[in-house]
């Protein structure tokens, strides 16, 4: 019980959490409402790119790294991909960051599945922390025109950084994605700690070479700084391949002159969502909302609990019920965000679902003779 | 039927007709009004949104998106966003206005939320764009980020933008450094990024906000062009140095506005940046400057009623929200306070926070309840879920 009280206190655990967001202010843009079903797939026209934009983070505060931007529903949305004939995946990506534990499979999931089915791109809106070290295995990526990309040190609580053989680990994971992606490990280091980060570029053949010092011919990061690209910087570095507000700019980008977004069309979404975007979607709403009640969610289900165990027998079907009912939520809670387990209730897998049968043992027995 | 009572029947019939006018005139959509009677079909409309008061409570997103509607609705061609935003001591016994090197760069994330108004939103749902057009008369904290969104901005002779400066001295000396600089580095990522959609140079956001940057400009082909470092000869202009030592600013530097530690926009200083297009003083003048004297309708905006709506709404939101909840720690149960009286107490207690919760929604971009003392509508739901748990409970004995 007294787990569950501080579990559901909807705090996330500081020593879990690394690479909070910097901020909690979300960004209230119009995205319309994406309700409306998406069309049965239409019949693809043979060798047309067919291009679905992903969202990897919205504003309003929902954009959290392992919240609301997770492997899991990234791996959700891969048959729908596959029924709807898409062949190229634009991810476009908006987030302050997260958890340091998702990237490995953000990254996993991108690079073994999401590349091995479809040509993907990053297009950049706001990437910053866990958000960059998730795009950064993918070699193709846009900028917006406000996009930025980096900011990547790893925290927890009052901005103390990961240190010592944690931070040592995390350096290596991403010099391993960076290498997913074709990117030299230089930048990622100097988004990372701080480091200097310089460049040479080879007007005859556009090859820039990385130093981590500020020998090069370009300063990219001063050595007391921590590296975020903005959109000119990253195009005048050759980081970007190109900077674009619009996805039939970015398709032409691409190197399509003939192509087929994929999806239906919006209200105010500047683009067709298709039905694994509007996965996505659906997804983070659902999870926004039960995020809030979550305290809400707390109260029901202890006081539930403490009322049936003080009442008389006959009197506690009524209670029992009540706490049952606010189980089941929890359980819808975490059926449509897995993450919840680790983040909101402060348990791994195993432990959740022990605790689970635990509870619901506990009603069972309240209303035993 | 005789000559009279056709007569009655006649008027009876005509009265009918005029009744039915106004009724078939109010249904029709609103046009725009013609403010020159004689304006030509290929006559600018021209919509003027005024944004005064606090930032992020009387400057906010639903205000300027209504605004932006009702402009879309007339059709505009020109939408021209006047700021000047309070930049007073809030809550101060006497009214003070704060020092120019006041640092409040995270009202950022505040303008994010509002930007879009006039940038995506109208990118994606206008037909026919509009030309967006930025008066600053004051744009300091979080309202300095909006005109930088714009490709086209214009002072007036008193104007200033900044306020968002030492952003380096935001977190004092907590936690360790490197994670410090991560926090200046993204909030710079986000910044720079809205001035370069605007078309302006990212160094002078850089400029704008941390201490120790160093930016000169000299001038080549009539644009300027930034250094990031001294200036290294006589054509160079020094805009900020590194605040350190004695190039740090004192105090008789700063009670005239002539620090250069943090760069605060000054009319002269944004036209030779190339921020500003120019300097007015009226809106006459700004319609000169944008060449549209001579053929121009300026539309009847209801941006004037939207705006002071919201802001009502906002003061009389922050006077509701603690009477309520004064008046709901005030319900009694009523005398004999039997089963029933408990109910209609907790149906009066719900009532009130569902009151609370109206208010809240309305206006939680703008008004934090916490702030006036007030619990917030996550807190109101736990309540109501405390209440709903002790009707439970209760019964008829």
């Amino acid at each position: 019980m007294s787990r569950v009280s501080s579990a559901l206190r909807g705090v996330m655990s500081a020593a879990l959490i690394v690479l909070m967001m910097a901020f909690s202010t979300g960004r209230a843009v119009a995205q319309g409402d994406a309700s409306a079903a998406a069309a049965k797939p239409a019949p693809a026209k043979t060798g047309v790119p067919r291009i679905a934009v992903i969202t990897l983070g919205e504003g309003g505060g929902k954009d959290m790294v392992g919240i609301f931007m997770t492997a899991e529903t990234l791996k959700r949305a891969i048959p729908l991909l596959e029924e709807d004939g898409v062949t190229d995946v634009v991810f476009r990506i908006n987030s302050g960051g997260g958890a340091l534990l998702e990237i490995q499979k953000l990254s996993d999931i991108i690079h073994n599945e999401y590349k091995k089915r479809f040509r993907v791109v990053a297009w950049i809106e706001s990437a910053i922390s866990a958000a960059a070290m998730t795009a950064h295995c993918m070699e193709d990526i846009y900028f917006m025109e406000k996009g930025n990309y980096g900011a990547c040190t790893g925290w927890s609580g009052a901005l103390v950084a990961v240190k010592g053989r944690q931070l040592e680990e995390v350096l290596y994971m991403m010099e391993k994605i960076s290498a997913r992606g074709g990117h030299d490990p230089k930048i990622m280091r100097s988004m990372q700690i701080m480091e200097p980060l310089s460049c040479s570029i080879d007007e005859a053949t556009g090859e820039v070479s990385w130093f981590q010092n500020l020998n090069g011919d370009y300063v990219v990061n001063p050595a007391d700084r921590i590296l975020t690209f903005n959109s000119a910087d990253a195009l005048k570095y050759r980081f970007s391949r190109g900077t674009v507000d619009d996805i039939n700019s970015l398709a032409k980008m691409m190197g399509y002159t003939e192509y087929e977004l994929v999806g239906k069309q919006v209200p105010g979404v500047p683009y067709p969502v298709s039905r694994a975007e509007e996965l996505q979607r659906k997804f983070r709403d659902q999870t926004d909302r039960d995020q809030k009640a979550t305290q809400a969610l707390n109260v029901e289900y202890r006081g539930s609990l403490q009322l049936a165990q003080g009442a008389p027998r006959e009197e506690r079907g009524k209670f029992v019920g009540k706490a049952r009912q606010a189980l089941d939520k929890i359980k819808r809670m975490v059926r449509n965000n897995p993450a919840f387990m680790l983040f909101v209730f402060n348990m791994g897998p195993d432990e959740f679902a022990e605790w689970m049968d635990a509870q619901e043992q506990l009603l069972r027995d309240l209303m035993k003779r | 039927m005789n000559t009279s009572m056709l007569k009655r029947l006649a008027g009876a019939l005509c009265g009918l007709a005029l009744a039915a006018v106004p009724a078939a005139v109010a249904q029709t959509p609103a046009t725009p009004v013609a403010a020159k009677a004689d304006a030509s079909d290929t006559a600018k409309k021209v919509y003027v949104i005024e944004l005064d008061g606090v930032f992020g409570e009387d400057i906010s997103q639903t205000p300027i998106r209504q605004a932006i509607k009702d402009a879309k609705a007339q059709d505009a061609d020109v939408i021209i966003i006047v700021l000047e935003n309070d930049w007073s001591v809030q809550g101060a016994p006497i009214e003070e206005e704060r020092k120019d090197d006041e640092g409040n760069f995270d009202e950022l994330f505040r303008a994010e939320e509002m930007e879009t108004t006039f940038t995506e939103e109208i990118e994606n749902g206008w037909t026919k764009q509009p030309q967006v057009v930025f008066w600053v008369k004051k744009a300091m904290g979080g309202a300095a980020f909006l005109p930088f969104n714009c490709k086209t901005i214009y002072f007036s002779s008193e104007a200033k933008m900044g306020g968002i400066g030492h952003l380096n001295r935001q977190f004092g000396s907590t936690g360790d450094l490197v994670v410090r600089e991560k926090q200046f580095s993204l909030r710079l990522g986000h910044a720079e990024g809205r001035a370069i959609k605007g078309g302006y140079a990212p160094e002078i956001i850089r400029a704008m906000a941390r201490d120790e940057y160093v930016l000169s400009y000299s001038m080549s082909g009539g644009k300027p062009v930034f250094h990031d470092r001294m200036p290294e000869a006589d054509t160079e202009t020094l805009l900020t140095d590194d605040g350190k030592d004695d190039r740090q600013d004192n105090i008789q530097a700063l009670a005239r506005g002539e620090g250069n530690d943090c760069l605060t926009l000054t009319p002269k200083l944004a036209y030779d940046l190339g921020i500003s297009r120019g300097t007015v003083d009226t809106l006459q003048d700004l319609i000169f400057q944008l060449g549209l004297s001579r053929d121009h309708v300026m539309l009847k905006a209801r941006a004037p009623q939207i705006m002071k709506s919201w802001k009502d709404g906002i003061a009389k939101a922050k006077r509701d929200l603690p009477r309520l909840w004064r008046e709901y720690n005030q319900v009694q149960v009523a005398a004999p306070g039997g089963y029933q009286q408990r109910n209609q107490a907790r149906g009066k207690r719900v009532s009130i926070l569902n009151e609370m919760l109206a208010i809240i929604r309305r206006y939680e971009e703008a008004v934090n309840p916490n702030a006036v003392r007030a619990p917030n509508a996550s807190q109101i739901e736990t309540i109501k879920k405390t209440i709903e748990l002790e009707r439970l409970q209760d019964r008829d004995r």
